[in-house]
């Protein structure tokens, strides 16, 4: 599964100066993201950069200007945060398959710690009861 | 063997160390060890407090894992039942294994399985004299008027009981024959000679029987034999005491019992005839007795004795007789320190024994002290186990002084008063007292306070968490069952219970000498006993 080529990029994603500043800087936030995870490359953080990436582009999405939030397909003069955002998640998407199918089970729980041994004393004598006062005085 | 902590490594002494669980949640557990065991264990608490789960639950379940041999006496079955509820608290395959070391012994002899107890038996190069006493003996432990009757008292008890009975160990054979010998003597004349025969000790014993006794008139005979007859009597009329006094062999093995290191359990509780009870109990107990005694002394593998509800070991007349307290004090205070038998006792309270009783008791080495609600015993108790100090301070008071002062000016003259320093007052000794029965009465079940040998303190001990789960009396129906699957274990053959076989007459031959008519099937007794 590792030999499998990464996805190449759609060729009509020119991401580059017609990025919109919402995008340039939202395309700095994702670049750090999918360095950092692609750089550990394992399942879990991958999955977690991608929920995070899903998760901060509907929070850039609500906080841009209204013509930036409905603006599906990237032009020559626009490019703009979904395009940054599908760019990314193309790119984690990429390197998760990188690493072999998903699971489609779930992975064995770890078996639980064993209990802390009980504490042995060896006595040779006969044990009558608990001390609740070693030194009774009426 | 390994169960919960268990261990099964041996210790020098050949018993086995307990492991117990100590862990920061739990508190320091109160041992006994095992030199101090050999001082004995004294348990005085009043009703309900819990000594039955106490000794049965703890003490002898411990002395159980420890692989000590042990011999359970309870005339109230309470602590036989604490006990086998430990046993049956166990995991299925660990409690067969733990059963095999059971041997349960019903006193009472109700059921279809009987344990003998014969009381002529032979421990091993004593006397036939010595064979003979024992059984009088018996009787004059549970009747000490014998001693004061000097007609028909000891003196004649002895003087014809101790002649059948060493011919009648001689011939092998058991006391429900003793009424036969002497209703028809003249028929026993082939085996008197064969008594002689297999044991020369015994012509004396059958001097008596055929010079004295055959030529005496019959009113003679009736008044020769009468003290003896009223003892030997009930094992020829009951066919349970016969059935359990008279069949042989015993049913009790000390050699296997020590070797197999064996818990016997001797439980009372069926019995409800008081006559029987106290003659089983007494017999029982002389039986152990003469066992610990026959070992010799010597640091030999311990045997422990418990006894619940002491009392129950004699009568009301003997508990002011110095009998009783001799016996006790001659167990305590030889046999157990000296023959290797670490032996706890309880009772309810002081007061149900005489001084000297009280005084040997009290001399035992650890004292368990339970709630009473007699105030006489708690106060008794204190005295003895609870050090007062006559330095003990109760209060400080202050030292007053008074300092007159003279007028000045136009003001009065005063007196002005001032403390100076303190000064002590003690406790008086009978307030001590009060405070400390008063803390002995003030007990909660399952408390107990503790004064191990050596130590001037008490410890506050509880055996709640030990023995309170599960209680007995909630498993009734599974402590019967498994008294049942025990009484069956313990005998491999019913006791028929029968008529008396008549004495089968026998032809004395040179090859009969020191012949065991135990060895032929065709004489044996319809109640003996096969193992």
């Amino acid at each position: 599964m590792a030999s499998i080529p990464p996805t190449p990029p759609p060729p009509d994603v020119p991401l580059g100066p017609q990025m919109c500043p919402h995008a340039r800087s939202f395309a700095d936030w994702c670049d750090t993201l999918v360095s950092a995870a692609t750089a550990k490359n394992d399942l879990v953080s991958l999955n977690q950069a991608k929920l995070l990436l899903i998760d901060r582009y509907f929070m850039w999405r609500v906080n841009v200007p209204v013509r930036h939030q409905v603006f599906p397909r990237p032009t020559s003069v626009h490019v703009c945060i979904f395009a940054v955002f599908e760019s990314a998640y193309r790119r984690l998407q990429d390197a998760i398959l990188a690493l072999g199918p998903s699971p489609l089970v779930h992975p064995p729980y770890p078996a639980p710690p064993p209990p802390p041994a009980p504490m042995y004393e060896t006595v040779n004598g006969i044990v009558v009861g608990e001390t609740l006062d070693k030194d009774f005085e009426p | 063997m390994s169960y919960r902590g268990w261990s099964s490594r041996s210790s020098k002494s050949g018993l086995t160390p307990l492991r117990v669980i100590r862990n920061s949640r739990s508190r320091p557990q109160f041992v006994i060890d095992e030199a101090d065991r050999m001082r004995g264990i004294h348990v005085v608490a009043g009703s309900g407090s819990g000594k039955s789960l106490l000794i049965g639950g703890n003490i002898a379940f411990g002395d159980f894992m420890r692989h000590t041999p042990q011999v359970l006496f309870d005339p109230v079955g309470s602590m036989i039942d604490a006990f086998l509820m430990r046993i049956a608290s166990v995991p299925n395959p660990t409690q067969d294994e733990f059963c095999s070391r059971i041997l349960y012994v019903d006193m009472s002899a109700r059921g279809a399985h009987l344990v003998p107890f014969p009381l002529l038996y032979e421990l091993g190069g004593e006397t036939r004299h010595d064979v003979a006493e024992r059984f009088l003996a018996t009787c004059l432990a549970i009747d000490p008027q014998l001693q004061s009757a000097s007609i028909q008292g000891w003196n004649a008890l002895q003087r014809t009981g101790l002649p059948v009975g060493i011919i009648l160990a001689s011939l092998g054979l058991q006391l429900d024959s003793a009424m036969d010998l002497l209703r028809r003597p003249e028929a026993w004349t082939p085996r008197l000679n064969e008594a002689v025969v297999r044991h020369p000790d015994a012509a004396p014993a059958v001097a008596f029987i055929r010079d004295e006794y055959i030529p005496a008139t019959p009113s003679r005979r009736a008044e020769l034999t009468a003290s003896y007859r009223a003892k030997v009597e009930p094992f020829t009329l009951d066919p349970t005491m016969r059935a359990m006094f008279c069949s042989t062999p015993s049913g009790v093995d000390w050699h296997r019992v020590m070797a197999d290191r064996l818990t016997v359990l001797l439980d009372f509780r069926g019995e409800t005839n008081p006559g029987k009870r106290l003659f089983k109990t007494r017999a029982a107990f002389d039986y152990v007795r003469e066992f610990v005694r026959h070992r010799g002394p010597g640091a030999h593998l311990p045997l422990a004795l418990h006894i619940d509800e002491l009392t129950e070991l004699t009568n009301a007349q003997s508990l002011d007789q110095s009998l009783f307290a001799r016996d006790l004090d001659y167990l305590l205070n030889v046999l157990m320190r000296g023959f290797s038998c670490p032996v706890t006792v309880a009772h309810q309270s002081m007061h149900q024994v005489a001084e000297s009783t009280q005084r040997t008791l009290m001399s035992m080495g650890t004292h368990v002290i339970g709630v009473t609600t007699d105030v006489e015993s708690a106060e008794f108790l204190a005295r003895h186990v609870v050090q007062f100090d006559p330095q003990r301070v109760k209060r400080w008071e202050r030292v007053w002084a008074s300092e007159s002062k003279p007028a000045i000016g136009f003001g009065p003259a005063y007196t002005n008063h001032f403390v100076i320093d303190k000064r002590e007052v003690n406790w008086p000794l009978d307030e001590q007292l009060y405070v400390a029965a008063r803390a002995l009465r003030n007990l909660r079940p399952f408390e107990y306070l503790i004064k191990p040998k050596g130590r001037s303190t008490l410890v506050h001990a509880s055996i709640k968490r030990h023995v309170g789960n599960p209680w007995p009396t909630d498993h009734a129906d599974l402590l019967t069952d498994l008294r049942d699957r025990l009484a069956r274990q313990a005998c491999s053959a019913v006791v028929q219970i029968g008529p008396p076989a008549p004495v089968p007459s026998v032809t004395l031959k040179d090859s009969d000498a020191h012949h065991d008519p135990r060895d032929d099937d065709d004489q044996l007794d319809p109640l003996y006993w096969r193992s």
